[in-house]
């Protein structure tokens, strides 16, 4: 839980314009390894033993990895504002940064693959399948990505290829099977219903298996590398409604019924009011999960990708997912989790406003850097000089600007409850 | 064991993708041998390289000129897979914030980007990339040397090009020939146009524009004494001069308006200015004299 304080200056980057070079990647490291990953591996750390019916399998690998996870933190973003950078996207930190991340990948794997192994529960619940995907998938991507080719053997458009390999997919097979996994756990305990569908559910993990591997080369379409790789990556792209739609249509199946569930905490029920909170987050971090992933096959079409590659749109679309979808399933983990292992609720009144004003900033900077983006797009067909297309912009950025404070706003307040919440709590 | 099984699959499944989407091209030789004639980068640009990677000057400006219409328009000749056959880690980018820079080299020149990564706003005034005065001298110099190599040999003669006019300039001004030097330049069948656009509007419409385009080099009076101007040599033309503006014909500015000034910081303009707003500019500079 230590995660959580990476959070705000994750967010003030955004508008940091001197040192932007600099600040960027420590802004995308820190949300993507230390405040999501943390965070749904928290989840998991949670949701496996209980699935399993166990205990974890090692309480003390499980303390190693806490520990080794924050000092590779510190050091990534040390290292990062020092200028040390290898020059690839979401692959910046340097060989013995790679080689720390790896080493705990699998601490945190082994614990965790043990404990399912040795489980006294026959079912494996869906959530399980992704929790062990991930598991599989993550060490692998992330070797691809930056240990398999160390010390510069990667050379011109090969080495754009691995690299959209691996930054599309810690988000395919990382977040999302993570992420779709926590959400799969909490959605029937909230919901108090149990799934819809564990057939449904099951499709759409292997078309997710299947399909998402393939999609990394649509970054680098109409670009310098083979059209056959880009048409692969489109079709791919495109094949990816089947898992998205699997899992929204068990998502919302699993809640008809239970609407109310959103708006008013049960009468007499532990954690009532926490819980609520959790499925708003759980709730709307579906509806951003539809909306990223509808974004996305529609984006990888050819006559689509000229108007929006290259320009905020995408920056839209990268946080509609990780901050939106992913970030807000987060939330809805810690509201979750945090009163079972405390015995107390995080301020309902505060928990609200965390809520609304995090929901509010989240759309006003989509929709200002999407309208950018296409102001962009369709400016650059039109030929407008680049210069005047920039300062156009500078109304959407001051929304974003705007947008951005909220939600810096609503961490703070978030961080404020849950801090609160943990006085006086016995260790 | 049915734990097991899952986790074969999937391994199976992401080792498939990366058996095709990832190692299959790297049997393309067309992928990685180098196109005829793209050299690897010398000592100083390579230098200059690792300050642009540590930057992350890569965020903001692509590296690739794609194959649409759009990009071609702006940045010319389309990107091969050969000319990135030394490149790593490669620099293609993902976003424009800024403009791509695969075809930059020679297009504007040494004095220009100096200016330029002092302070963007200094030669741009609408511009939102960072300052970058912090960096040292030399780590100027090799920036500089690395983005006059983007666009390859093609890119590195342009920018020597410029070097050359530069130094000839010099020489004419130390000669004291420098006017008939510009004279000389500017084609006949320009010099005697007349601006066909007169009167208060064009002069509004020229002042806006100036105010955009020109006043970080030229000043805001267009004395040519901007915040720039101390870093350029030939110093920017300086409209509030009787003698220049009383020498120089409505048919020269607008050719170097539209057309730059080789050699100097001025750079062509065509791509960003109608004929009509570039006559509106002229206009405009007509009344900056000071009496």
């Amino acid at each position: 839980m230590l995660a959580v304080k990476f959070v705000y200056p994750d967010f003030l980057s955004g508008y940091a314009w001197l040192q932007f070079g600099r600040l960027r990647p420590v802004h995308v490291t820190l949300a993507a390894f230390g405040w999501l990953s943390m965070v749904q591996v928290a989840m998991a750390y949670y949701a496996v033993p209980r699935l399993a019916k166990r205990e974890l399998y090692s309480e003390r690998l499980a303390r190693l990895s806490v520990l080794l996870w924050n000092l590779f933190i510190l050091l990534a973003a040390a290292t990062l504002l020092a200028g040390m950078t290898q020059g690839r996207e979401y692959a910046e930190l340097v060989y013995p940064l790679d080689l720390l991340f790896l080493l705990l990948l699998g601490v945190v794997a082994y614990n965790l693959v043990r404990t399912v192994l040795a489980r006294r529960e026959e079912k494996l619940y869906v959530s399980l399948w992704y929790f062990l995907a991930a598991l599989v998938w993550m060490p692998v991507v992330y070797f691809v990505g930056n240990a398999m080719w160390a010390g510069g053997a990667l050379y011109g458009v090969n080495d754009a290829i691995v690299n959209w390999f691996y930054g599309h997919n810690i988000l395919g097979l990382w977040f999302t099977p993570l992420g779709v996994g926590a959400a799969y756990y909490l959605l029937p305990k909230l919901v108090r219903k149990p799934l819809y569908s564990h057939r449904l559910s099951l499709l759409g993990f292997w078309t997710l298996g299947l399909f998402y591997p393939w999609v990394g080369t649509h970054h680098l379409i109409f670009g310098p590398v083979p059209v056959w790789a880009q048409t692969v990556a489109i079709a791919a792209s495109v094949a990816m409604l089947l898992p998205v739609l699997a899992v929204t249509v068990n998502f919302w199946k699993t809640i008809e019924g239970r609407w109310h569930l959103l708006s008013q905490a049960e009468q007499g029920r532990r954690f009532a009011q926490s819980d609520c909170t959790a499925l708003k987050f759980l709730v709307l971090g579906g509806v951003w999960y539809l909306l990223t992933c509808l974004q996305g096959p529609f984006q990888a079409l050819r006559a689509v990708q000229p108007y929006v590659h290259f320009t905020n749109w995408v920056v839209a679309h990268a946080h509609l997912a990780l901050l939106g979808a992913f970030s807000f399933w987060g939330f809805a983990c810690i509201y979750y989790v945090m009163p079972r292992l405390t015995g107390k609720e995080l301020s309902p009144r505060l928990a609200r406003a965390h809520f609304y004003l995090l929901t509010l900033g989240l759309s006003g900077f989509v929709a200002s850097l999407t309208i950018a983006g296409l102001i962009q797009g369709s400016s650059w067909q039109a030929g407008v000089a680049f210069v005047k297309v920039v300062a156009a912009l500078k109304p959407y950025l001051i929304v974003r600007l705007a947008s951005a404070a909220l939600m810096v706003a609503s961490v703070y307040l978030f961080l404020y409850a849950f801090f609160s919440s943990l006085r006086g709590v016995q260790r | 064991m049915r734990a097991l099984s899952i986790a074969a699959g999937v391994a199976a499944l992401v080792l498939a993708a990366i058996a095709v989407t990832v190692l299959l091209p790297m049997g393309d030789p067309s992928l990685y041998q180098p196109s005829p004639g793209v050299k690897p980068l010398n000592e100083l640009e390579e230098m200059g390289r690792q300050v642009y990677i540590r930057e992350g000057c890569w965020y903001c400006h692509t590296q690739q000129v794609r194959n649409l219409s759009m990009d071609v328009q702006y940045y010319g000749r389309v990107s091969s897979p050969g000319e990135y056959a030394y490149d790593s880690p490669v620099l293609l980018g993902t976003e424009r914030t800024g403009p791509d820079l695969a075809r930059i080299g020679g297009v504007y020149t040494d004095d220009w980007h100096l200016a330029h990564f002092i302070n963007p706003r200094y030669v741009v005034p609408a511009s939102i990339m960072p300052s970058f005065s912090y960096l040292s001298d030399d780590e100027l110099e090799a920036l500089i040397a690395y983005v006059q190599s983007l666009g390859g040999e093609e890119a590195r003669r342009k920018a020597e090009m410029q070097r050359r006019m530069k130094q000839a300039m010099l020489e004419a001004q130390r000669l004291g020939i420098e006017e008939e030097m510009m004279q000389a330049r500017v084609p006949a069948s320009y010099r005697g146009l007349e601006n066909p656009l007169a009167g208060r509007e064009a002069v509004l419409v020229g002042k806006r524009l100036f105010a955009f385009y020109c006043r970080g080099c030229h000043g805001s009076a267009g004395a040519g004494d901007g915040p720039a101007a101390r870093y350029l040599n030939p110093r920017p033309a300086n409209f509030t001069s009787a003698e220049f503006m009383g020498s120089v014909e409505d048919g020269r500015l607008y050719y170097s308006i539209l057309n730059g000034v080789p050699g100097t910081a001025m750079h062509p303009f065509k791509a960003r200015l109608t004929e009509q707003e570039v006559w509106s500019l002229v206009a405009y500079l007509r009344t900056l004299q000071e009496e």
